[in-house]
């Protein structure tokens, strides 16, 4: 198989993936919310249910198709336009879709909940076991920067930072401190960035059963991303296995199927959200308030409300993980 | 009651939030579901979980206490407190009077026969006891 057949069946993999994840999109939502529209019991199986996914699907299947046809047989000079704009078609399709069966179904559902309940218990709100797991990322990140530095003599002048989709290097680094501990100091910020988001997810949101594996599935991202960054900073010291490579999903999986599992239980009382603080029914925004994150609509998961002034402080971490994009100019090939 | 005290609003009730927290409050306390020596949620929590702004449940909270209820210290769990039952001053067994006339209109309105009013009042009495 030719380097180019291998980047197209790689390519071609990853757009059926994505396709089918945003086509299932609609059934991993709570069984009471279609297109972010609280919906009433029944009414997916309804004449008016199917015909809204299938819609969406139709939208979808178009941009999908054409874009893996192009991956597949489209001429060789276009290819890196072409890997760009399938996927990018795809989701805008999805979007559109989304939107469009959104406000479609408005005129479907269900009253707005006026009754919220609070339980007036006295427990502490504790963490649970796994939050306390939070320093392995940092420590694996400082174990890699610790023995980058004791090494350093034994580190190539020159060796890869990007591969490309047929697994040959693309881009390569010099022996310097950007190159070198770059991604290690990215990675921190983007670890630390997910502990934040995990910590607001437990204190900032209801108590509901999908708080928990909210924040089990960011702990594992933070497990992920800095396993992943590991490998790529030591490949030019030690030889990573490739089955190394598919750790970090080993990493995210178990949590992301227990959250799905979880999200899909029945539950008794919906989160109260009002519908008209949804903007196009995926962002929240809701200054009377208090949660700073709520659950997702669609999907599972949960959500920033931008009414909430600390949704301002995690923006900003945001903004210092690209930011360290500049700083680093090595950082720009990854 | 089973499990932890609840308190439910209603956004549809045309009544404050604040009030609707506050009074319902003040069942627990009065009924002793709340009882002194027990720290509330702090308002943090409650504001949460009710999907309400923080401002709301710390007015709430600052109503019962004025009333006697609670004691309130900056960084510190609301608690409540022992209270003291005041002497009911004639203008308030007025005022409950007439709240009271109303809600019985309101409940003959609403088809209730009288005697099954008078069961209700007996019934609430009886919790008292």
């Amino acid at each position: 198989m030719t380097n180019e057949m291998a980047a197209r069946a790689v390519v071609g993999g990853a757009q059926i993936f994505a396709g089918a994840m945003i086509l299932a999109g609609a059934f991993l939502a709570p069984r009471n919310k279609l297109f972010g529209v609280r919906i009433p019991a029944g009414f997916r199986s309804s004449a008016e249910g199917r015909r809204a996914v299938a819609a969406f699907r139709t939208i979808i299947a178009i941009p999908w198709v054409l874009g893996l046809a192009a991956i597949l047989f489209g001429p060789s000079a276009q290819f890196r336009l072409i890997i760009v704009l399938a996927p990018v078609a795809t989701v805008i399709a999805a979007v559109a879709g989304y939107a469009t069966q959104h406000r479609r179904l408005k005129t479907f559902a269900l009253p707005r909940v006026q009754t919220r309940e609070v339980e007036l218990t006295l427990e502490p709100d504790r963490l649970p076991w796994f939050m306390w797991l939070w320093p392995g990322p940092l420590v694996m990140l400082a174990g890699a920067a610790r023995y980058l530095s004791s090494n350093w003599d034994r580190i190539p002048e020159q060796f890869p930072l990007h591969w490309g989709i047929d697994g040959q290097p693309n881009r390569w680094g010099v022996r310097s401190f950007d190159a070198v501990y770059g991604p290690l100091i990215l990675c921190t910020e983007i670890v630390v960035w997910q502990l934040v988001l995990a910590l607001a997810s437990w204190f900032g949101a209801r108590r509901s059963p999908l708080r928990r594996p909210v924040a089990a599935v960011l702990i594992a991202i933070a497990y992920s991303m800095a396993c992943a960054f590991g490998q790529v900073s030591l490949h030019p010291l030690i030889g990573i296995p490739p089955a190394m490579l598919f750790a970090p999903i080993a990493i995210i999986a178990p949590a992301v199927i227990y959250l799905l599992r979880k999200t899909r239980e029945p539950r008794d009382s919906p989160e109260p959200t009002a519908d008209e603080c949804w903007k196009r029914g995926i962002l929240y925004y809701n200054r009377n308030d208090a949660a700073l994150m709520v659950e997702t609509r669609e999907g599972a998961g949960v959500t920033i409300n931008f009414g909430n002034p600390w949704s301002w402080a995690i923006a900003g971490l945001l903004a210092v993980n690209v930011a360290a994009l500049f700083l680093f100019p090595a950082l720009r090939t990854l | 009651m089973t499990g932890p005290p609840r308190i439910r609003i209603d956004l549809a009730s045309g009544a404050p939030v604040v009030r609707q927290i506050a009074d319902q409050l003040r069942v627990l306390l009065v009924e002793g579901a709340l009882k002194p020596g027990t720290a509330l949620p702090s308002v943090r929590r409650v504001a949460i979980d009710l999907g309400v702004h923080f401002n709301t449940v710390a007015e709430a909270y600052r109503q019962l206490a004025e009333e006697g209820w609670l004691d309130l210290k900056h960084g510190r769990a609301a608690m409540v407190v022992e209270r003291a039952m005041p002497a009911a001053a004639n203008h308030k067994v007025a005022d409950f009077r007439q709240r009271l006339r109303q809600l019985i209109s309101q409940m003959r309105a609403a088809g209730l026969p009288m005697e099954k009013i008078v069961d209700e009042l007996l019934a609430q009495a009886g919790r008292k006891k």
